[in-house]
């Protein structure tokens, strides 16, 4: 698994255009920053109410990364 | 059509466990609108986090992911190594526990905070005692549960 693999698989199946999730990862030396873009209308779908969303994807990939003994910050671009 | 359902979600799960990097089984039951999956597995801590809170994640953010995919609304409770129903059964002690503090010593107490699932429990544990008073104070998701009672008010 990788961090880019798992947060390609959720957006996807969060959003109306998976064609247009775009995920790229920026490897730190001891943090990986995973870079999320989707379509302008897809926005609201990965945040979610009060950003509950992104909230939910952010401690599974903690969750994940950690599994791994790495450290991952997901950034969602707008 | 509801095995095709219960297929579905399955095949989700197994390849979200894939994704995270868990080798996982994954069992489910279904009744009515409502879908039930076991997972068990080697590591379950990283599935379960501090009180349940990666659990709840994993369950908010599953829920989001199969009812985009179908068309009927369904609801999905995952469950890991039987955390829950653990976790239920040693809250609603510790309730009944504090409750009887309450009692013995006459004083209010106040627990928590709590998210709203765990605060149920205690709030129905709670319930079954006439002489308790519990109410949950705070605003948003994580609430405290202040427990009072009720003969020593007067």
């Amino acid at each position: 698994m990788t961090a880019k693999e798992l947060i390609e698989f959720i957006a996807k199946a969060l959003v109306d255009h998976p064609e247009q999730v775009k995920v790229s990862e920026v490897e730190g030396e001891k943090t990986s920053v995973i870079e999320l873009s989707v379509a302008k209308d897809d926005l609201g779908k990965i945040i979610g109410k009060q950003g509950r969303t992104a909230r939910a994807i952010r401690v599974i990939l903690g969750a994940a990364s950690a599994n791994l003994g790495k450290r991952s910050v997901l950034e969602i671009i707008e | 059509m509801e095995n095709e359902t219960i297929e579905l979600v399955k095949k989700m799960m197994m390849e979200l466990m894939k994704k995270i990097g868990i080798n996982a089984s994954v069992e489910i039951s279904q009744k009515e609108n409502d879908f039930y999956i076991a997972i068990t597995g080697d590591k379950k801590g990283i599935l379960i986090g501090k009180h349940g809170k990666t659990l709840d994640s994993l369950q908010f953010l599953f829920n989001r992911m199969v009812n985009k995919k179908i068309k009927e609304v369904i609801r999905i409770n995952i469950d890991v190594n039987g955390y829950k129903a653990k976790r239920a059964d040693s809250l609603k002690q510790m309730a009944l526990r504090i409750g009887d503090r309450v009692k013995r010593e006459g004083k209010q107490l106040t627990i928590g905070p709590f998210n709203p699932h765990d605060r149920r429990i205690i709030h129905l544990a709670l319930k079954e005692d006439p002489e308790l008073e519990a109410e949950s104070l705070g605003e948003g998701e994580m609430k405290r549960i202040r427990i009072t009672s009720k003969s020593k008010t007067h």
